[in-house]
């Protein structure tokens, strides 16, 4: 796992902070991905809409 | 200078550069993903928990950076009255929100174990908080009236008037005694952090913003559209 971490497990556990690591990483994935969606939802609709009478 | 404020031509603008913002912000923010969780050391003090600032200050500098442009486009929209920049201030709102949620959350996350406590009502926190209300007050704002032109144009005074809270946010850990870091990189002289860790930082910041300009072009090309059908709309003759 680099030149930073023992092991894998190492990198997993993150010590003694992986929880708190994971997490953060975690949460911004889900909102970010959450917003690219979003976004792409409605800029789908209002393409839709637009072409509709 | 008047075709470049042509509303068809930053429409068009906006078309072209979103998939190159797109393309730059998954390059950068997988490559930094790589060194910030893989390819970077431990601090010294605050040991592998360094590597939550990675995510927390794209999104702080983001937090301001968002406000900072719509303060911007609010006044363009309030002085010369183009027709777009309320329409660009309006984009970019809910992105600075979710962006300063995610600074004060990802803070929160990295406080937890560093200071022994998720919240402190310190200077930089607390104003960073506020700025999270004013986005919030904002969007409450500009939804807040039928005739959406008069919402945003309330609304954009409101931004202008919240601006005074950016050099707060930004020299709060001068001004006052803090539990929060000074500047480390956006400081008179050099950066005070290690190479090793100013890369991954880099890439993640500049990944980000390229993420932010991403999903702006793809809001603000939304709401030209939804503006458009809403003026056909109500100049359409009632059937009735």
């Amino acid at each position: 796992m680099g030149n930073y971490f023992a092991s894998f497990s190492d990198f997993i556990t993150m010590t003694p902070y992986g929880a708190y690591i994971w997490s953060a990483y975690g949460i911004v994935m889900v909102v970010t991905l959450g917003l690219l969606v979003s976004s792409q939802i409605r800029l789908k609709r209002a393409i839709k809409k637009r072409g509709s009478p | 200078m008047k075709q470049f404020t042509n509303p068809k031509t930053i429409v068009k603008w906006a078309e072209l550069l979103q998939p190159v913002a797109g393309l730059m912000a998954a390059i950068l923010i997988m490559v930094g993903l790589y060194y910030a969780l893989i390819n970077s050391p431990a601090d010294y003090q605050q040991g592998q928990a360094v590597r939550i600032m990675y995510i927390h200050v794209p999104f702080a500098w983001l937090a301001t950076m968002v406000y900072g442009i719509m303060a911007v486009v609010s006044a363009v929209g309030l002085i010369w009255q183009h027709p777009l920049a309320h329409l660009a201030c309006r984009s970019a709102a809910p992105l600075g929100a979710v962006f300063t949620a995610l600074c004060l959350v990802t803070g929160s996350i990295w406080g937890q174990p560093m200071w022994g406590t998720w919240w402190v009502w310190d200077a930089r926190l607390t104003s960073v908080l506020v700025l999270f209300f004013i986005y919030l007050g904002y969007l409450s704002l500009v939804r807040a009236f039928d005739n959406p032109l008069k919402g945003e144009k309330l609304a954009a005074i409101l931004v202008l008037v919240g601006s005074v809270n950016l050099p707060i946010i930004k020299f709060s850990v001068d001004w006052w005694h803090s539990l929060h870091q000074p500047a480390s990189v956006m400081r008179l002289g050099k950066p005070t952090i290690a190479l090793p860790m100013l890369i991954p930082l880099l890439l993640m910041v500049v990944g980000y913003m390229s993420f932010f300009v991403y999903l702006w072009l793809m809001n603000f090309r939304a709401a030209v559209m939804e503006r458009k059908n809403y003026l056909k709309e109500i100049n359409r003759p009632q059937m009735e």
